[in-house]
């Protein structure tokens, strides 16, 4: 595909005993927004480690506009990857850990970096290590941002700004996207207020891709469904219940399967209550133990 | 290309402003220490560079093994390739040695040139050692193969300290520590049977002809043998980041 | 334009509803034009392919149409088409579920039917 950016192929890495991420395969588009989502643990840092040859593959490949990626200076050189742990210098001021940056990344926008700090007031003349644990965030942020790398990645972004700031970020996030398409990877566990910003979410269980699609199409994937047990039990017997909870006498599903028009009828004409699940929540079941629940 | 030589300006720039401050300071001791023995020996003092070269090799020595994983983290951060890394590394240590011989033969020259008027007598280390004529050529290969010998063993500790962890810098100092206790004794075996006696003379190219550049050379090797280990161990690292970099 | 979106439904119908309940009031004109799909990804906090979702149907319905190089416009006859629509899905949103909360609380056919004669006198 023409859009196609990135790709791995049975991309598998362990630790001593421990499979990180298991024969994990997966396609990218260009100027796309990606969510990366999963629980602690599930596979999401290694597998940005692995994209940007921090760590190395057991076994599989990975693939950056149509080459090998591994220690490929030319596919690194079109990645700005900004990670949750710190790896910038302490005793370096920022204004200095930007201008640096800036020369690593050949789209680097100076201009934007600038305005970038002054929006989220970060002072540049202070060190790193004198910045508190938000503006080591809003740092990352800057330089992300104003890398304008064909790929950009960011993991957990937001960590430790308040609700203002990080709606900030959001806003700003798209409307640099929009001004200047790319395809960027955010991996967060602030699901309900990112996902709106999302075209596509990335599902990863137990180190396995458990779903790749569009924010809608993810979200339209499950339902709820309601109503008296004996009902219940016969309307939806032929659907894929993947959890279920009472609530006094009511009997609450969760459906993993998509609720065409005609289905929707059916079940309200059975006076069960149909609603949809936040997004959050379905994460939640959806990388829950109690069923598997694969999603193509 | 461009990535290497923005990598070697980083290090090199880094490397050069700990340095230089380290040096005002020591220059401060070092010109202090001399007033003061002035003041209370005056004619029958000897001086040498000796107070400036110690502490300034033992800085360097601690200095590019503690840089090491703050660097080579924040390299890999912005997109350089190992490759990458690892020259940088050791094109900006080399310059940094080279950087270094020059403030010695700085320091060596004024320093003459201030106590000769002042009829001290001022000791050249080398002729101390080699008693024989020294050259430019002889004294610039020794303190520049030297200063790599330190910067190159220091870059293979730093990466050992990477890829091991804190235990490894404690079992090295713990070590270090303890052949205080078991080389002197080593050494000081009479007549010509000590055998770490006699390598120590070789390797500083001690009692040989033209023992500066013996000792040169094995200054060289040294680099040479660390630089290839480093390298080795540092292009397959995987990335660790700790809590507290 | 409501600027906030609930659990409801999917953001992209409630972008193209929201649209639709403008036109009907007349707050956007036919032939008019509507924010691009960028400006209401920026209006909305969305992805631009999800605000581009919303506007597609809208125009595959007719209701909207593209003039290139300017931008989305209303289609003339977009107020009909949107009445036509959803007096389609009237009777089912909203008959069915008065019928079925009426008989769940007791309000016979004939106090339903004086209610909304009742109701329909205070809207003239």
């Amino acid at each position: 595909m023409n859009d196609m950016i990135l790709e791995t192929a049975n991309l598998t890495k362990t630790y001593k005993n421990v499979t990180a991420l298991n024969d994990f395969s997966i396609t990218l588009e260009k100027n796309k927004i990606y969510g990366l989502l999963g629980r602690n643990g599930a596979g999401k840092t290694t597998l940005l480690n692995l994209l940007t040859s921090r760590i190395f593959a057991h076994s599989g490949d990975i693939n950056i506009f149509g080459e090998n990626a591994v220690e490929s200076e030319a596919a690194l050189s079109k990645i700005c990857y900004m990670p949750e742990k710190n790896m910038f210098i302490p005793k370096m001021k920022v204004k200095e850990i930007i201008a640096t940056s800036s020369e690593f990344y050949e789209n680097f926008d100076m201009n934007y970096a600038d305005k970038l700090c002054d929006k989220f007031k970060l002072s540049k003349g202070k060190k790193y290590h004198e910045l508190s644990r938000g503006y080591e965030s809003i740092l990352r942020i800057v330089i992300g941002l104003a890398s304008h790398s064909p790929i950009t990645i960011f993991d957990e972004p937001v960590l430790g700004l308040d609700a203002a700031v990080r709606d900030m970020f959001y806003k700003e996030l798209l409307e640099d996207f929009i001004e200047h398409p790319r395809t960027i990877i955010i991996s967060t566990h602030l699901i309900e207020e990112s996902a709106n910003i999302f075209s596509d979410i990335i599902i990863i269980k137990d180190g396995k891709l458990i779903s790749l699609t569009s924010t809608e199409e993810l979200r339209e994937s499950m339902f709820y469904c309601s109503g008296r047990e004996d009902i219940i039990d016969r309307v939806l017997s032929d659907m894929n219940v993947i959890h279920t909870e009472m609530v006094g006498s009511v009997k609450v599903c969760v459906v993993h399967q998509k609720l065409e028009a005609s289905e929707l009828k059916r079940l309200q004409d059975e006076n069960l209550d149909v609603s949809p699940i936040p997004i959050q929540k379905l994460f939640i079941y959806f990388t829950d133990n109690d069923k598997e629940a694969t999603h193509e | 290309m461009n990535r290497l030589s923005n990598c070697i300006k980083f290090e090199t720039k880094k490397a050069t402003k700990s340095t230089l401050i380290f040096m005002l300071f020591l220059l401060v001791f070092y010109t202090l220490s001399i007033v003061l023995t002035l003041v209370e020996h005056s004619n029958n003092a000897t001086y040498s560079s000796m107070g400036f070269f110690m502490p300034f090799s033992i800085f360097l020595f601690i200095n590019v093994s503690i840089s090491y994983t703050p660097h080579y983290n924040f390299l890999l951060m912005l997109g350089n390739s190992r490759k990458t890394i690892m020259f940088s590394q050791f094109i900006s240590y080399f310059i940094i040695a080279v950087g270094s011989v020059i403030a010695v033969a700085l320091l060596e020259l004024i320093s003459q040139a201030m106590f000769k008027p002042m009829h001290f007598n001022y000791v050249n280390l080398l002729n101390i050692v080699y008693r024989t004529n020294l050259t430019f050529v002889s004294t610039v290969s020794w303190y520049l193969t030297l200063f790599m010998a330190i910067c190159f063993f220091s870059l293979f500790l730093g990466a050992m300290r990477y890829k091991f962890g804190k235990i490894f810098s404690r079992i090295f100092w713990a070590a270090f520590a303890l052949s205080w206790i078991f080389i002197p004794p080593l050494l000081m075996v009479s007549g010509n049977k000590s055998n770490l006696l006699n390598f120590v003379k070789y390797f500083f190219g001690v009692d040989y002809n033209n023992g500066i550049y013996v000792a040169s050379a094995n200054f060289l090797i040294v680099a040479i043998i660390f630089g290839i280990i480093t390298y080795l161990i540092g292009i397959k690292q995987e990335m660790i980041v700790s809590e507290k970099n | 334009m409501k600027l906030n979106f609930n659990n409801e439904k999917s953001i992209y119908l409630q972008i193209a509803e929201s649209i639709e309940d403008d036109i009907l009031k007349n707050a956007i004109g036919e032939e008019t034009q509507i924010p691009s799909t960028n400006q209401l990804a920026l209006i909305f906090s969305i992805n631009p392919a999800t605000a581009g979702k919303g506007i597609n149907i809208l125009v595959d319905e007719g209701i909207l149409y593209k003039k290139r190089g300017i931008g989305m416009f209303v289609a003339t006859g977009a107020q009909e088409i949107i009445m036509n629509k959803r007096k389609g899905s009237f009777f089912e949103k909203y008959i069915v579920s008065l019928m079925e909360e009426a008989a769940k609380i007791g309000i016979s056919k004939a106090e339903l039917v004086s209610m909304i004669t009742k109701g329909g006198n205070i809207h003239e």
